[in-house]
C-alpha cells in the first residue's frame, strides 16, 4: 500500500490560510485547478431564504446585505443573481463589475469597491424615502460602518435641506439596524437590513462541519496506507467526528456560548475553524504538549504525514482540541487571532469543579474515553512527592484533559462548568431553548433570579432572598449613576412587568440568531430594554448566589448603574407616587425595605 | 485691527491689590492654586444665584450678559443648615442615648439656641420650624445624615463653613465664610468662580440666552427629596440685596471675547440640557470647569509667547495616553508638552509685563531712573513668583483633579484619559445622540478638546506610529471596559451613549 495525495485535503488546507485564499472567487478556482468536481458548496437555508424574497414578483424594495469580511454577502449576492438569471448568468461579467444599475434592478455587491457610483447608489436609497416607496428591487451589500460613512459624507457635501434630512434619517435608520437590530424611525420599514453577523454562528458552523464530514472528496482517502492502517491524524479525526456526532454538537455548543455573548464569527473564520480542527499538528506550545513529539508545521497535508517517521504519539498529541482551540498555531495566535482568541478567552481546562476533576481521575468508572487517559496516572498523582514531574507537563495534561472531557462527554449538563460561564446551562435550557420556541419567557423563577440581582446592584446592599425577589425597587431619580448606595425610593416594577423577548430584525430567517433582550414594562407606552447575553446573565446569577456586584464584574456593575439611572428617569416620569413621601432603603432585622421618613409635609 | 485683552490701570484701586497687577491684567483676577474646579463650580453656582435673584429683581436684564460686573445680591448663607449638618456636634449622642424623644429635642434645641453668633443661632422660628416637620427624633436624624452622606470631599479638614454639599439642588448652593471673622472671605472662593462666570458672560448672545434658560430651570424649586429634606430642615432664607454703596465687584476678565468662553458656555449647556441625573451633571459640569479653566491659562501662554499683540486664539494641544504600563513615545512626547507649556506661560509673561507696567507708572513714579528699574524689577519678580506659585501649577490642579492628568507609573505629569474623564467626554461629546462612529468620535476628541490619541499634534516628530496605533486600541479598550464602545467588526466600532440608547 502506497500513501496517497488526496486533492480534497490540499482543498481543505487552503481554507486553513490567509483570508485571501478564502475569497470566493479564489477558492472555485483552486477547486477547479485542483481538478474536483464539487467544491465546498454549503447551502444555507438562510440564503434560499434571502434570494427567494429578492426574486418574489412583487419584491419592490430595498435590501442591504451587512455584516463583516468574511460573512458572504459577495457570495450570496452572487448566488442571488445567478439564480433570477439562470442560464444567461455571465459569470465574468458578474466579477468585473461592482455596481449594476437598470430601470429592472439594482444590484451592488461590494459598495466599497465603488467609485462616484456611491453617491448614485445613496441617492437612489433616498428617493425610496423621499417617495414612500421603491420602484424596483435594489440590493446591496456592504461592510458594517461603510455606508453610514459615506452618507455622513453626502451629508457634508450637500447643499439640499430636504435632502440632508433625509439622508439624515436614513443614517438614522441603517445605525440603528446595524447596533441594535431594530429601529423606531419613521419610513424604516422602507429598509431592509439583513446583517449577516447576526446568523446562527452556531448552525452555520455546524452545517460546514457536516458539508465537510460529508463531502465525497473523502473517497480519494480509500487505498491509502494512512487510512487502512489508521495511522493518518487527518483521517482518524475526520473519521472521529463522522462517527460521533456529539463532538459536533459539544464543539458547536461553544460557538452558541459565544454568539449568545455578542460574539459573531464569519463564514470565512468558521471554515477555518473546521478545516483547523480537522488538519492540525501538534500543540506548539511547550505548555500544552502532551509528548516531546514536534512538528514544523501547523497544519497536516498528506505530502507531511507521508514523510512523518514515527505516529506513535499522535492519537493523543494530535486530537480535536489542538485544532479546535488553536493550539497547533502557538501562544500568539491562539490569544489574538479570531476565531482562537474568543474560544480560549472561556478558558476551558483552565476552570473546573470536584465533580470534572474527580470524574476525570476515575477513569474505570467513566463512561467516556478519551484519548489522552494514558496519561490518567498523572493526575492521581501528588505533586508534592512526586517530584520529578514536569510541571508544564502535569499542566498540559490537566487542561487537555477536561478539554477533552467537554469534546467527548455526551449531553451532560455540567459539562459548561469547565469554562468561565459556569451558568451558561442553565441560560440555554431557561432562556435560548424557551426562545427557540416562543417569543417571549416568563419563567418566574428566572425573573426572580433577575430581580433579585438588581436589587443588590442597585441598592449596593446584600439584600435577602425573603424581600428582594418580587418586585424591583428603583431608586428616585437624581441620586447620581455613580452612586452605589441608593438613598430615596422612587417606585417598583412587578416581576409581572419584567419578561424576556428576542429581537426582531426585518427578516425572520432560517439560522438567525437569538439575541435575548430583558424587557421592563414602566407602563403601556414606555419600556426599556437590556440586551441578556451569556455575560450579563452569568453575573447577575452569580450575584443572586451572593457573589459582590462592584468586583464580580466591575465593567457590567457600571453599566447597570447607568441602567438604574435609565429607569430611575422613566419611572420619574410616570409614578404616581412622585411627590407624595420621602421614602429611604434600609435593613431591618436583615430585611431590606422601604421606610418612610416621618416627616410633616405640611 | 482689534486686541484680543484689555489692560486696566484701576485694577489695584478696585481690588485692593497690593503689587502692581501684571499677572491679573494678563490671566484675569484671579486664580488660585486652592481653588480646584469643584470649589470654581460652586462659587459659580453661587454668583449665577445671585444674578438670578438680581435679575428677578429688575436690577439686571439677564443673568449672562457681557454688560454684568456687579454682584448686587449677598451670596446664600444658609448657616442653620449648614451647623445642622456640621456642626451638630450633640446629635450622635443624643440619639444612641436612651433618653425619651422628647428629651432629645429639647436637649438638641438647647443646643441649637446655645451656639455662638447672632448668624449662627437658632431663633425661636427655626426651632418651631424644627418641631413642625419632623414627628420624630430619628427621622430628624436619618435627614441630616442623609444630606451630610452628600458632602464633597468629607474628610478633609476645612472649617466647617468651607464644606459642601454636591450642589444638585438649590437648595444646596451657598458661600465661602470664615465664621471666626463672621464674614465672607476668599480662602476658597478665591474669585475663580468669578472669571469663570464672566467667561460665560462674553460667550456669546445665543449660547448665553441658551445657558440662562437651562440655569433658570436648574435653580427652580425641585420636588425631589432631597429638596424636600432641606426645606423640613430649614426656613427658607431671605436674599438680601445689597445696598448700592456694598455692592461687589467680581473679578477682572482681561479677554472680551475669545472662541474658548463660548466652547465653554455651549458644552455647560449642552450638560444642562441632557436628560442626566443632577448628581451626574454636576459630575460632568465640574469636569468641564476644569477642563476649560486649564485650557484658558495653558491658551494665553500659547498665544502670546511669541507676540504681545497677537491677531487670534491660539490652543494648546493635549497628546494623551491612554493609561498603560510601559513607558512609551507619547508618554514622553506628553511630559515633554507640559514643561514646553510652562515655558511658554514664562515667555508670555516676559513679553507683556513692562506694557502692564507702564500702565501704572505712578506706582513706582520716582526721580531716580534708577529707583525706578529697581522697582519695575521688584514687580516683575513678585509676578513671577505668583506665576510660578498659582498660574504655572493652575492648569496642572485643574487638570489632575478631572482626571486628565496622572503621574500614575512616572515621575513626571503627563496628559492622560482616565475612565471618569471619558466618561465626560463621552456625555459632551454625544450629547443627545444614542452612537457615534469610534474614528468620528477621535476626531471630535481634536476639533473639540484638541485631544490627540492616534495621531500627532503638529509639531510632534518623535512620536512612533505603532505607539499611536496602540493607544487608539487602549482607548477602544478602556470605552469597552465602561460598556460605552459596541464592536461591530474589525473596522467598525460605535461609542456609545448608554443614557440614550435604545438596548443596552
Amino acid at each position: 500500500m502506497t500513501w496517497k495525495q488526496n486533492n480534497w485535503v490540499k482543498y481543505l488546507e487552503g481554507y486553513c490560510q490567509g483570508k485571501n485564499q478564502i475569497q470566493d472567487e479564489y477558492v472555485r478556482k483552486v477547486a477547479e485547478s485542483l481538478g474536483l468536481d464539487e467544491p465546498l458548496n454549503i447551502q444555507f437555508e438562510w440564503q434560499k431564504q434571502i434570494t427567494q424574497q429578492f426574486e418574489s414578483e412583487d419584491a419592490h424594495g430595498v435590501i442591504i446585505l451587512t455584516g463583516t469580511a468574511g460573512d458572504g454577502k459577495t457570495k450570496l449576492c452572487r448566488d442571488i443573481v445567478k439564480q433570477i438569471d439562470g442560464d444567461s448568468f455571465d459569470e465574468d461579467k458578474w466579477n468585473a463589475k461592482s455596481y449594476f444599475c437598470s430601470s429592472e434592478r439594482t444590484i451592488v455587491k461590494d459598495f466599497s469597491e465603488l467609485q462616484n457610483e456611491k453617491s448614485l447608489v445613496i441617492q437612489e436609497l433616498l428617493d425610496v424615502l423621499v417617495n414612500g416607496a421603491s420602484n424596483k428591487p435594489i440590493l446591496i451589500a456592504v461592510n458594517d460602518g461603510i455606508l453610514v460613512e459615506e452618507i455622513d459624507n453626502f451629508i457634508l457635501a450637500s447643499q439640499n435641506e430636504e435632502s440632508e434630512k433625509k439622508a439624515t434619517q436614513l443614517k438614522e435608520i441603517i445605525e440603528d439596524k446595524i447596533n441594535l437590530g431594530f429601529s423606531n424611525c419613521e419610513q424604516q420599514e422602507l429598509i431592509k437590513l439583513i446583517n449577516l453577523s447576526k446568523l446562527n454562528a452556531k448552525e452555520n458552523f455546524s452545517l460546514i462541519l457536516d458539508e465537510i464530514i460529508n463531502h465525497s472528496g473523502w473517497e480519494g482517502c480509500n487505498s491509502c496506507e494512512g487510512q487502512s492502517n489508521k495511522s493518518c491524524p487527518i483521517y482518524n479525526k475526520y473519521s472521529l467526528l463522522k462517527t460521533n456526532g456529539n463532538i459536533q454538537e459539544n464543539l458547536s455548543n461553544i460557538i452558541l456560548l459565544l454568539q449568545l455573548n455578542n460574539e459573531h464569527f464569519t463564514i470565512r473564520e468558521l471554515l477555518n475553524l473546521a478545516t483547523n480542527t480537522i488538519l492540525a499538528s501538534t500543540p506548539k506550545a511547550k505548555h500544552l504538549k502532551a509528548t516531546k513529539k514536534d512538528t514544523n508545521y501547523p497544519i497536516f497535508n498528506c505530502n507531511r504525514v507521508r514523510r512523518v517517521n514515527s505516529f506513535e504519539e499522535f492519537e493523543y498529541e494530535s486530537t480535536i482540541e489542538v485544532g479546535y482551540w488553536g493550539m497547533n498555531l502557538g501562544p500568539h495566535k491562539m490569544n489574538n487571532a479570531r476565531p482562537y482568541s474568543e474560544i480560549n478567552k472561556l478558558m476551558f481546562g483552565e476552570l473546573s469543579t470536584n465533580h470534572w476533576d474527580n470524574y476525570l481521575k476515575k477513569k474505570l468508572e467513566r463512561k467516556v474515553e478519551i484519548p489522552l487517559d494514558d496519561f490518567n496516572d498523572l493526575l492521581n498523582s501528588k505533586k508534592a512527592t512526586d517530584l520529578d514531574i514536569d510541571a508544564d507537563l502535569w499542566g498540559a495534561i490537566v487542561r487537555r484533559s477536561r478539554i477533552q472531557l467537554y469534546c467527548y462527554q455526551n449531553g451532560d449538563d455540567k459539562a459548561f462548568s469547565l469554562q468561565k460561564f459556569a451558568s451558561f446551562s442553565y441560560f440555554k435550557s431557561l432562556v435560548f431553548d424557551e426562545l427557540q420556541e416562543n417569543d417571549n419567557c416568563h419563567n418566574i423563577d428566572l425573573i426572580s433570579l433577575i430581580v433579585l440581582a438588581l436589587n443588590r446592584i442597585f441598592h449596593g446592599r446584600y439584600i435577602s432572598e425573603n424581600t428582594g425577589k418580587d418586585r424591583l425597587y428603583i431608586p428616585e431619580k437624581d441620586q447620581g449613576s455613580i452612586t452605589p448606595i441608593s438613598i430615596f425610593h422612587g417606585d417598583e416594577l412587578r416581576d409581572r412587568d419584567i419578561y424576556i423577548t428576542k429581537v426582531k430584525g426585518d427578516f425572520e430567517l432560517t439560522g438567525s440568531r437569538i439575541e435575548p433582550v430583558i424587557v421592563f414594562d414602566i407602563d403601556r407606552n414606555i419600556s426599556l430594554k437590556l440586551s441578556l447575553t451569556v455575560e450579563l446573565f452569568d453575573f447577575l446569577y452569580r450575584v443572586s448566589k451572593g457573589s459582590p456586584p462592584n468586583t464580580t464584574n466591575p465593567r457590567l456593575y457600571k453599566k447597570l448603574l447607568i441602567f438604574r439611572s435609565k429607569l430611575a428617569s422613566q419611572i420619574s416620569n410616570t409614578s404616581k407616587l412622585s411627590g407624595k413621601r420621602i421614602e429611604t432603603y434600609t435593613i431591618k432585622d436583615g430585611e431590606f425595605r422601604t421606610s418612610t421618613l416621618k416627616v410633616n409635609h405640611g | 485691527m482689534d486686541s484680543l485683552h484689555t489692560y486696566s490701570s484701576e485694577l489695584m484701586k478696585k481690588y485692593g491689590i497690593k503689587h502692581i497687577p501684571i499677572i491679573e491684567n494678563m490671566w484675569g483676577h484671579r486664580f488660585r492654586t486652592d481653588q480646584t474646579p469643584s470649589i470654581i463650580f460652586f462659587e459659580l453656582l453661587c454668583v449665577i444665584e445671585s444674578q438670578l435673584q438680581a435679575k428677578r429683581a429688575g436690577l439686571i436684564s439677564s443673568i449672562f450678559s457681557s454688560e454684568n460686573k456687579t454682584l448686587y445680591f449677598k451670596h446664600r448663607q444658609f448657616f442653620k443648615l449648614r451647623i445642622l449638618i456640621y456642626q451638630n456636634e450633640i446629635l450622635e449622642t443624643l440619639i444612641h442615648s436612651e433618653l425619651s424623644d422628647e428629651d432629645r429635642w429639647e436637649r438638641q434645641f438647647e443646643y441649637l439656641r446655645g451656639i455662638n453668633g447672632e448668624l449662627f443661632q437658632f431663633k425661636d422660628e427655626d426651632i418651631e420650624h424644627l418641631k413642625n416637620s419632623f414627628s420624630s427624633f430619628e427621622s430628624f436624624y436619618n435627614a441630616i445624615k442623609i444630606l451630610s452622606s452628600l458632602t464633597f470631599d468629607p474628610l478633609s479638614n476645612k472649617r466647617w463653613t468651607s464644606k459642601f454639599i454636591y450642589p444638585i439642588s438649590s437648595d444646596y448652593i451657598w458661600c465661602d465664610f470664615d465664621n471666626r471673622k463672621s464674614t465672607e472671605d476668599r480662602r476658597f472662593f478665591c474669585r475663580g468662580g468669578e472669571l469663570a462666570y464672566l467667561m460665560l458672560c462674553r460667550a456669546g448672545n445665543e449660547v448665553c440666552e441658551e445657558l440662562e434658560k437651562y440655569f433658570e430651570l436648574w435653580l427652580d424649586k425641585q420636588d425631589n427629596s432631597f429638596a424636600k429634606l432641606a426645606n423640613l430642615l430649614v426656613r427658607e432664607e431671605e436674599r438680601i440685596q445689597l445696598r448700592e454703596e456694598s455692592r461687589k465687584d467680581l473679578g477682572y476678565l482681561p479677554y472680551k471675547k475669545l472662541p474658548i468662553f463660548t466652547d465653554f458656555a455651549n458644552d455647560l449647556s449642552k450638560v444642562l440640557s441632557l436628560e442626566l441625573e443632577r448628581l451626574d451633571k454636576v459630575k460632568v459640569m465640574i469636569d468641564m470647569v476644569g477642563y476649560h479653566i486649564g485650557n484658558y491659562v495653558l491658551s494665553i501662554g500659547e498665544t502670546y509667547h511669541k507676540s504681545s499683540n497677537p491677531a487670534e486664539l491660539k490652543k494648546p494641544s493635549y497628546l494623551v495616553e491612554v493609561l498603560s504600563k510601559a513607558t512609551n513615545s507619547i508618554r514622553k512626547s506628553s511630559i515633554q508638552s507640559i514643561s514646553a507649556q510652562r515655558n511658554k506661560l514664562k515667555r508670555s509673561l516676559t513679553l507683556r509685563a513692562d506694557e502692564i507696567i507702564h500702565l501704572y507708572e505712578d506706582v513706582i513714579d520716582s526721580e531716580e531712573e534708577t529707583e525706578i528699574q529697581k522697582k519695575s524689577k521688584e514687580e516683575l519678580s513678585y509676578a513671577e513668583s505668583y506665576l510660578a506659585s498659582h498660574i504655572s501649577n493652575y492648569s496642572n490642579v485643574c487638570f489632575r483633579h478631572i482626571g486628565f492628568l496622572s503621574k500614575k507609573n512616572t515621575r513626571s505629569y503627563r496628559y492622560v484619559l482616565t475612565e471618569d474623564f471619558l466618561h465626560s467626554l463621552v456625555v459632551t461629546i454625544l450629547g443627545n445622540e444614542k452612537r457615534m462612529e469610534f474614528s468620528n468620535f477621535v476626531k471630535q476628541l481634536i476639533t473639540q478638546y484638541s485631544i490627540y490619541v492616534d495621531t500627532s499634534p503638529e509639531n510632534e516628530r518623535e512620536l512612533i506610529q505603532r505607539d499611536l496605533n496602540r493607544n487608539s486600541k487602549n482607548l477602544a479598550s478602556l470605552l469597552y471596559q465602561m460598556g460605552m464602545l459596541r464592536h461591530l467588526s474589525d473596522a467598525c466600532s460605535y461609542v456609545i451613549n448608554p443614557y440614550r440608547e435604545d438596548s443596552v
